[in-house]
């Protein structure tokens, strides 16, 4: 099989053979896991690398060239290039500019020129060209009969189309319905529009498992009409978050939190303060300087109490004093501030909160004169009048009272993410003709009369536009792999246009904004930069209409609840198969490969359940078995599950029940209802007796009271952090909060000529997102192992986000977060003691990690302070010589060793990348700018919280940094002299809720002034 | 005893005495009756006991071992091998930064240098043992006495060698019996020398023929050439699944790694419509964006076609070719050089000119390049003679015109765009117009001076 | 031959001014010989093939097991992160402590003229050869790519490249290899005359050609015996401190690390102790059953075993100071990090192991405070395999624990053995017994050339003062 051409799979998908080889897939694999146990996933692929036996025998393979015929200008071969294109999640494009080796796209990183993430990247992004080269996307046009299932081509969906379009046409389309993802596209409104057209009977539904519906009702119900909120986070000292992840999961997330970050610089000026007030752990929870844990069910009370603080305030009148309880500390705190900052002030919402809620937000932020300062509004080019869940309900009533004949499904994965009450599923097989384009034969195709392969946002042309309405352009960057079609060119080819070319369409689409005198210039400025620049969406100011009066509702007892959020991992499910995302670990809970019921410390007291036990959640009549998490910080009697887990046919890594590969997680959208989508009160919860052990990535096992108490002890000097006050009256106090002889070495240390490359990291910035470590994977190679190997504690990553959670109160605990990477010590311990000298250090500072020379001792890995170093102790890319995954291969970047098994890795502060710039630099003679070498996480972080450069260059920004008062060395007292340097956190407390500043880290400023001259460190 | 004395002769090789064996049952007796034979100066003889027996040294009278010192000085090479092998390959022969430490210091060395001395010293002790001893011997006269089995069980001996000085058959025999042993026995050499038995020879030989077999091949190996790859047993990582640039796969239909760049996309920095002059050699892009990228065909195969196109006027091939060059002629070509022109363009121009094209235009552009030269030899029927730059019709090409062709190639000559970044194409034009000029120019306008610099720089 | 009558007497009394016989029975030169050679030249007890059946299936075992690691990847044990050494390195550990009592009875006693020792060391060399095999294998297949070992050796190789004369390993490699030559080297030379007899008594060609080649036609000539000894001190002088080197730079292993919990300046001395302490153990455990099978008891007396358990509680206790000891400097160094390791080895989730390790190697050795049980073989027996047992958790507990929890919480982890990790251990015994009983079966157990030279000479005095 191996011999078979990809690209000519369209020709061999027909064949028996073919069919054949997808069964045999698994087997194959299972059969060759080292310890004989199937149904493994990545594991299975890799299986026992023999190592006796090479890739061709026992002799050296040679090498063949084959250059291409005809070079296109200015290509220069393996020197890459970069592309604009973006990504579309939720209808909102996020642009990205895409690194193509040899034609191949490799690295996706951030678009500069985008408004929105200037440079930086989701992990969705970063794993896009993971999901391009998998191997279990659709490979071909598939019709499925009596549940047999028939390779076809295009030109066999062709003629199908046009039987069955033209029956549609006779009665203008009256049984013929649309289901699609929603998207920002100009192009697919225009053929949306041609489709009405040509059916006018017909109807078009728009469905999202991540729907937004409730902002557009609340904006709705507040304006009377739907409009979108843009907050501007650089302007607001005062940031207060119902429930609502602005940081991370809001869909201008990477804005908010640049906008954030560079509020959080206590050395240049006022930093702002964050307010959250949410029922699970989430990233700006994490990030806030307060933070409420309080169920979802019981915003509304808290926010018609801060309502009702901030009224009083406004008139003027002394408020009550706050009573004893935390939260009303806080809400006083809260109502002050917003109060003392109007116009410089924001609340946000969360889309999960009901409309009602989200109007009175829109008033209270009116009334404090935030709008158009910190908040502007604009129109909203996705709203539409169906709420998604509504769309689906409706289309599944049309189905059961067969008046659909037709049925096609652009996108999207309905049949998996439809919500429990909703039963697409039975009513899908009952569609006579129906036609699923998607990009894996997933769910849905499996209920489809035909199946069409989507060429992923890689292949193919389009337009779309972000959040703020910048336009924004794709182009391919890869003839499609597959055979695949866009949606819009399935769409012209609906409506009658046998042999659509994306690339006029889209460029016919986007021409309106374009300046119409040079039409093909700023078509071809536009392709180049991947956005239109100042095509944002023009601001609307809308006035609140008088809203009935917030009813001061009481908090909802002991009753609980079950709090539906979409993956920060695997999205609504759509990236299931995606190994790297899978086996990112969740930001706080740190679990991978599965999804948990997250449960507060008392509340699982209360209910005798433990780290691990499986429970059975039992909503209105559904029940669904899940294993439990106790997060601290969790709000009590609040129950979280991620949707998007739980995938039957996504893929030999999500799940792939065809192919007898278990699921990974449970599907919690069967416990949604149309009426609950976000959340929903009255959960049940019973204890079946069985343990399930969650692979998660740090506390690998319940840590005893022992190993507690050090923990709380420690965390003070690894993550240094303090209040603002504190940091004023004492800048440098990092410096002092470890105790330690001088730091003398016994003999005379070497000084580094030219370059000395170093990091620094800030603390106050970091929020955790998780995008570096994914961009890390993707520029590194750093192979995924599966949960298995998770369980024991083998996962790649060589830069992990520890979390540390600090401060005695486990309900409401503070989160100390800490990106961890090799540090690249001067006086590196792992050097000594490796005994065939495989890691040394090369002249400017790096502490060089050379694979071929490893025999795989671990005794580095034993000697390092900071357990950064990773172990292959099995071939974790076997799964690239399985002739049926090969094509997975392509990912790879080409500048980085592929490391074979018995061989130590770690991070090399993306030498590659240096060394590009290095020789670039030395071409055209010239020094090495500052900012000019970027590391992938540098290049992937949105809060601008990773600084790497020369040392020796006092201008450049890291040796800034490194000077920094907040600087400081984690586990300096080792005299080992890391070259990264850490900025210590700043926290800005309320000052009715800031604790004393000694508790700021381990002890009082006597002390620390007392052996100051004694404890300094060399830097 | 006298058995073996009157034993009957059957060989001419006679065989001779080697000496005498006392045997004693009480290691007492046998340290009283060494101290005899001591006295009675003796010097070829030794006694035999199958332990250590205290006393027996003064008894015989045995000298003090230089032992101590073989093992002394083997300790010390060892330490000094040692000491010296670390400083070479870590200080010396391969440095390398380790934990920012020196690299070469004694604390560390001391472990090993402990080692090897002990090593080497113990080698020295036992193996000294046995040269002084001078072990093995595996045959040894006296083990055909039967008696002499006990030597290493609990009799003890005297064995009297025939070689020496004072012995006498007839004395020495008296002399030991005098000594009151249990007996006294004489022992004999071999009639013919000993034989290892034929199948331990075959067994030895085999064993020495196999021992040998690897350095063979490896010498074999070493002095000769083969086609076949080497070979390579475990792959560890040097076959890498990552596709390095210009890699084959099997992926791809083409069978190449490198993938064609999709039409209408724009890698970043090629953004060209903001310096149309520079990147097209056009004032303006013209609607029709394809005529950009012609290149002109064959006109050579037209001409050949001429006469045919006398009969049928509408011939496909010359069509294309003259509406192309029509084409092309009529689009707005840059007359003047879209940046500035200097000196170091003009050093560039000449130098990237002589490297791609003078092959083909020759040095002074008359089309009288080496390939060209050569393809003219050979009659190669396909070979265009490359046009020279002095004819009219080339002088008279615009600058943006001569640009295009360097970009896109014209007949025969290939395309340069993908080899030659725009910048080093507009030098070659400018070097191109300096030559055509130089042609130009009437010799005796030139000055002497100039014309003898102008020699001397050839 | 006539007989020399001797009435029953208790060896293990030392009476005032009267050397207390090492050999007890009617014995002279000649019976000694034939007690030693008996089990070469008789017929083999059955309890052998059954012995040496269990134990070489156990060994075929550990090799099968080592060509699937070889294959799959050292993924089949339970090592993981942080704790990159698990079994194997204990295992390693372990075996090279146990041989270490043979080369010390053999040169330390001999140094100091302990006489008893010549009924003990024979087997006691045996066993270190076996025990250092054992320990050999491991750190071999324990790397992550076995075939490139060899790297770790000073030999040109395609890389032009030298190992790091600073590590640690590297030292360890130098030093067990220097002490697997020279223990061998010392066991074969003290066998050269034994092999000698077994030659002169064979009556088989093959047992003759055999013993013949290894005894390199020794003759018992007194000017050979004169350099045999003096080369013999002189193996004993230097095996003497290569023994304390070789733990020594086994624990430099872990001292010269920074790793809380291995960082100490103790652990040579310490290593030592309990590598002596182990290994008197394990000779025991061997003897006690051999002695009783090979019919040696008159040679291999009730006094050696007393002798022997003296030398375990004097090591026991003095590991004892050792483990209390590491906990003092642990608070008072004031490291805190440091003093988190002990604290966890002896309260953490390891806690298990800790005190098993001290029960098992420092109190049960007390119980040899009383006679009864110094003398009765059985018990000594007992108390032995706790000993054993308790030094294998020792090195458990030093490798396991402290990598367990390090310096960043985030990294903690807790070390679950595989199947294949303790399989391989059991493996290793195998390996070692099998070899032990073809020892037993076709060498001389027992040094007879020096028992005979400590035993009273018809005339009365002994050599040897």
């Amino acid at each position: 099989m191996d011999k078979k051409y990809w690209r000519s799979l369209n020709e061999l998908h027909s064949t028996p053979g073919f069919e054949e080889i997808l069964h045999r897939e698994f087997p194959v694999a299972a059969s060759e896991y080292p310890e004989g146990v199937s149904r493994r996933r990545w594991m299975q692929l890799m299986g026992a690398s023999v190592a006796l036996a090479g890739v061709s025998g026992c002799r050296w393979e040679d090498e063949k060239i084959s250059p291409s015929v005809s070079r296109p200008e200015g290509r220069i071969p393996g020197v890459p290039q970069k592309y604009a294109t973006f990504m579309e999640l939720g209808g909102l494009a996020e642009s990205l500019l895409v690194t193509c080796y040899d034609g191949r796209p490799i690295k996706v990183e951030g678009n500069p020129d985008s408004p929105q993430n200037q440079g930086s990247s989701t992990v969705f992004a970063q794993s896009e060209t993971l999901s391009l080269y998998d191997p279990d996307r659709a490979v071909g046009v598939v019709e499925r009969k009596e549940g047999t299932r028939y390779a076809r081509d295009w030109q066999a969906f062709l003629d199908y189309a046009d039987t069955v379009l033209g029956q549609a046409r006779q009665d203008g389309g009256a049984k013929l319905r649309v289901l699609a993802d929603v998207s920002s596209s100009a192009t697919r409104r225009n053929l949306q529009e041609k489709f009405a057209a040509l059916y006018p009977q017909a109807r078009w539904y728009d469905y999202t498992a991540n729907s937004r519906d409730n902002i557009y009702a609340g904006s709705k119900l507040a304006f009377g009409e739907v409009v979108r909120p843009h907050f501007d986070l650089s302007k607001a000292n005062i940031v207060v978050c119902l429930d609502e992840d602005l940081l991370s999961e809001h869909s201008a997330g990477m804005l908010h939190t640049r906008e954030w970050a560079a509020r959080r610089d206590p050395a240049a000026g006022e930093m702002n303060r964050m307010y959250a007030v949410e029922s699970r752990f989430t990233t700006t929870g994490l990030a806030a300087d307060h933070r409420l844990p309080s169920r979802s069910v019981d915003i509304g009370f808290y926010l018609a109490r801060l309502e009702a603080q901030v009224q009083a305030r406004l008139a003027g009148k002394t408020p009550e004093p706050a009573g004893d309880e935390y939260a009303d500390k806080v809400l006083a705190a809260m109502a002050e501030d917003l109060v003392a900052n109007q116009g410089a002030a924001l609340i946000a919402i969360g889309a999960n909160q009901p409309a009602e809620l989200q109007a009175r937000v829109h008033k209270l932020n009116e009334q404090l004169g935030n709008v158009g300062k910190t908040i502007r509004y604009s129109k909203e080019p996705l709203a539409t009048d169906l709420a998604a869940a509504e769309a689906l309900r409706k289309l599944t009533d049309e189905i059961q009272a067969g008046s659909v004949e037709t049925l096609v499904i652009l996108g999207g994965n309905p049949a998996y993410n439809a919500p429990g009450d909703i039963d697409l599923v039975s009513a899908l097989s009952k569609v006579p003709h129906s036609i699923h384009l998607g990009e894996y034969e997933d769910e849905t195709s499996l209920l489809c009369k035909w199946h069409l392969p989507k060429t992923h946002p890689f292949e193919q042309w389009g337009d779309a536009r972000s959040y703020d309405g910048t336009l924004c352009v794709a182009q391919p960057l890869i003839e499609p792999l597959h055979d695949g079609k866009s949606e819009v060119e399935l769409l012209a080819i609906l409506c009658g246009d046998k042999h659509p070319v994306a690339l006029d369409l889209v460029k016919e689409a986007v021409k309106g904004s374009l300046d119409s005198m040079t039409v093909n210039a700023s078509w071809r400025r536009l392709v180049h930069d991947g956005v239109l620049k100042g095509s944002a969406l023009e601001a609307v100011s809308p006035k609140v209409k008088s809203l009935p009066a917030a009813k001061l509702t009481e908090a909802a007892g002991e009753e609980l609840e079950l709090v539906f959020y979409i993956s920060p991992q695997v999205y609504d499910g759509r990236f299931a198969n995606s190994g790297w995302l899978q086996e990112t670990p969740d930001n706080l809970t740190k679990i991978t490969w599965d999804n948990a019921a997250i449960i507060a410390p008392a509340t699982a007291k209360k209910l005798g359940v433990e780290f691990g036990s499986v429970v059975k959640l039992i909503l209105d009549g559904k029940s669904i078995e899940l294993p439990v998490y106790v997060l601290p910080g969790q709000a009590p009697n609040s129950i979280s599950v991620a949707l998007g887990y739980g995938r039957t046919a996504a893929g030999l890594v999500g799940g792939d029940v065809a192919r007898d590969v278990k699921p990974v997680g449970e599907n919690i959208a069967a416990l949604q209802s149309k009426a609950a989508m976000n959340f929903a009160a009255g959960l049940k919860l019973e204890k079946t007796g069985k343990e399930y052990e969650l692979a998660i990535t740090q506390d690998h096992h319940s840590i005893d009271a022992v190993g507690a108490g050090e923990i709380h002890g420690r965390v003070g000097q690894l993550v240094r952090e303090a209040n603002l006050s504190e940091y004023k009256s004492h800048p440098d106090f990092a410096k002092h909060v470890t105790h330690h002889p001088p730091l003398e070495s016994l003999w005379e240390e070497l000084s580094y000529e030219g370059q000395a490359w170093g990091m620094s990291i800030d603390l106050t910035k970091c929020i955790g997102c998780n995008a570096c470590s994914v961009a890390c994977q993707a520029e590194n190679n750093v192979p995924v192992v599966g949960r298995e190997q998770v369980l024991k504690s083998r996962e790649m990553h060589w830069l992990r986000v520890d979390r540390y959670f600090t401060g005695d109160d486990v309900d409401n605990p503070g989160v100390s977060i800490q990106p961890m990477l090799c540090q690249q010590c001067e006086l590196a311990p792992c050097e000594q003691v490796c005994p065939v000298a495989a890691t040394v250090h090369t002249d400017e500072g790096l502490n060089d990690m050379v694979y071929n020379r490893c025999v795989g001792t671990r005794y580095c890995a034993n000697n390092c302070p900071y357990k950064v170093r990773r172990f292959n102790y099995f071939n974790f890319n076997k799964v690239y010589e399985d002739p049926n995954r090969k094509l997975q291969a392509l990912v790879l970047n080409p500048e980085v060793t592929v490391r074979h098994r018995g061989v130590m890795e770690k991070c090399t502060y993306c030498v590659q990348r240096i060394k590009a710039v290095q020789i670039d630099a030395k071409n055209d003679q010239r020094p090495i700018k500052d900012g000019e070498i970027v590391t992938a996480c540098q290049q992937a972080c949105s809060a601008k919280a990773i600084e790497f450069g020369d040392l020796k260059n006092e201008k450049s920004l890291v040796a800034q940094a490194h000077a920094s008062p907040r600087s400081y060395a984690v586990l300096s007292e080792l005299n080992i002299k890391p070259r990264t340097a850490y900025l210590a956190r700043i926290l800005n407390p309320h000052p009715s809720l800031a604790k004393p500043d000694s508790e700021g880290h381990g002890h009082g400023e006597a002390h620390a002034e007392a052996d100051h001259p004694k404890t300094a460190e060399k830097h | 005893m006298a058995t073996t004395i009157e034993q009957p002769v059957k060989t001419k090789a006679e065989p001779e005495l080697l000496g005498l064996l006392a045997e004693f049952d009480d290691p007492n007796a046998l340290i009283e009756a060494s101290k005899k034979v001591r006295d009675a100066g003796y010097q070829k003889w030794d006694t035999h006991t199958p332990f250590p027996l205290h006393g027996i040294d003064e008894a015989m009278g045995i000298k003090w071992t230089i032992l101590p010192w073989i093992v002394a000085a083997c300790g010390l090479t060892g330490g000094t091998i040692a000491i010296g092998m670390q400083y070479w390959m870590n200080a010396v022969n391969y440095p390398f930064l380790i934990s920012g430490k020196p690299l070469f210091s004694i604390p560390a060395c001391i472990p090993i240098t402990f080692e090897l001395s002990v090593l080497l010293s113990a080698f020295g002790a036992f193996f000294g043992m046995l040269v002084l001893n001078q072990l093995p011997k595996l045959y040894n006269p006296l083990f055909k006495s039967e008696a002499f089995r006990r030597a290493t069980n609990d009799r003890f001996f005297i064995s009297m060698d025939a070689r020496d000085a004072k012995f006498s058959e007839i004395d020495s025999g008296e002399f030991l019996n005098s000594l009151n042993p249990v007996n006294v026995e004489e022992f004999w050499s071999d009639v013919e020398s000993p034989k290892l038995p034929r199948n331990l020879k075959l067994a030895l030989s085999l064993v020495g023929v196999i021992l040998l077999m690897p350095p063979a091949l490896v010498a074999y190996k070493r002095s000769t050439t083969t086609n076949s790859p080497r070979i390579h047993i475990v792959p560890d990582m040097d076959f890498q699944p990552k596709l390095k640039t210009q890699n084959t796969t099997n992926l791809f239909s083409d069978g190449r790694e490198i993938r064609p760049n999709i039409k209408g996309t724009i890698p970043r920095g090629q953004f060209k419509d903001d310096n149309i002059p520079l990147y097209f050699g056009l004032k303006y892009l013209p609607e029709d964006q394809d005529v950009v990228g012609i290149a002109l065909q064959d006109e050579k195969k037209a001409d050949e076609k001429q006469p045919a196109a006398a009969e049928k006027p509408a011939d496909p091939v010359l069509d294309a070719a003259a509406i192309e060059a029509s084409k092309l002629d009529k689009l707005p070509w840059v007359t003047e050089f879209p940046m500035p022109v200097t000196e170091k363009m003009m050093a560039r121009g000449k130098e990237r000119y002589r490297i791609y094209c003078s092959a083909c235009h020759g040095l002074g552009g008359e089309g009288d390049g080496l390939v060209s030269l050569r393809a003219m030899d050979l009659q190669q029927g396909t070979w265009v003679k490359p046009a020279s730059y002095h004819t009219e019709n080339v002088r008279k090409l615009p600058v943006g015109r001569l640009y295009h062709t360097i970009t896109n190639g014209v007949r025969k000559m290939p395309a340069y765009g993908a080899q030659v970044p725009p910048e080093d194409r507009w030098a070659i034009v400018l070097y191109l117009r300096a030559l055509q000029k130089s042609h130009e120019i009437n010799a005796d306008t030139i000055p002497e001076a100039e014309k003898r610099k102008l020699r001397d720089t050839k | 031959m006539a007989s020399v009558t001797a009435e029953p007497i208790d060896t293990t009394i030392e009476v005032p001014g009267k050397r207390t016989p090492l050999v007890t029975g009617a014995h002279d030169y000649g019976t000694v010989t034939d007690a030693v050679c008996r089990l070469a030249e008789c017929k083999t007890p059955t309890a052998w093939y059954v012995a040496l059946g269990i134990s070489a299936s156990l060994m075929g075992m550990l090799f099968g097991l080592i060509g699937y690691l070889i294959i799959t990847g050292v993924g089949v044990w339970g090592n993981r992160s942080p704790v990159f050494w698990g079994w194997p390195i204990v295992n390693f550990v372990f075996w090279v402590g146990i041989g270490h009592a043979g080369t010390l009875i053999s040169a330390i006693l001999f140094l100091f003229r302990q006489d008893w020792r010549t009924g003990i060391n024979r087997a006691a060399e045996a066993m270190t050869i076996f025990a250092v095999i054992c320990a050999g294998v491991f750190p071999g297949i324990h790397i992550g790519r076995v075939w490139l070992a060899y790297w770790l050796f000073p030999i040109p190789n395609q890389m032009a490249m030298w190992p790091n004369f600073r590590s640690p390993l590297l030292w360890d490699v130098f030093a067990v290899s220097t002490y697997a030559t020279v223990s061998l080297l010392f066991w074969y030379m003290g066998m050269i005359p034994d092999l000698a007899t077994l030659r002169d008594r064979a009556t088989g060609k093959i047992q003759q050609f055999a013993y013949g080649l290894f005894s390199l036609g020794w003759n018992g000539s007194s000017r050979h015996w004169h350099r045999y000894e003096r080369a013999y001190l002189l193996l004993a002088a230097l095996a003497a401190p290569l023994v304390l080197s070789v733990h020594t730079i086994v624990s430099f292993d872990f001292a010269v690390s920074q790793l809380p919990g291995w960082h100490t300046t103790i652990f040579p001395p310490y290593f030592v102790a309990g590598a002596v302490f182990s290994g008197f153990a394990m000779v025991l455990t061997l003897m006690i059953p051999a002695r009783k099978i090979c019919g040696i008891e008159d040679l291999l007396t009730d006094r050696h075993l007393e002798n022997m358990t003296k030398v375990i509680i004097a090591t026991g206790t003095m590991v004892g100071y050792a483990y209390a000891m590491e906990f003092f400097i642990a608070w008072y160094g004031g490291n805190r990090y440091e003093t988190f390791a002990f604290i966890n080895r002896a309260f953490g989730p390891y806690a298990w192991a800790y005190w098993i390790m001290v029960s098992c190697n420092v109190i049960s050795p007390q119980l040899f405070w009383i006679k009864k049980i110094r003398t009765t073989p059985w018990m000594i027996f007992v108390v032995c395999v706790f000993v054993n047992i308790g030094m294998w958790f020792e090195r458990f507990v030093i490798t396991v624990t402290s990598l367990s929890r390090d310096f960043l919480p985030s990294s903690w982890g807790y070390f679950r053995p595989t199947i294949i990790d303790v399989l391989m251990l059991i493996g290793s015994f195998g390996l070692f017994m099998t070899l032990f009983l073809l020892f037993c079966k076709f060498l001389p157990m027992v040094a007879m050339a020096e028992v005979k030279s400590v035993m009273p000479r018809p005339g009365g005095q002994s050599d040897h003062h």
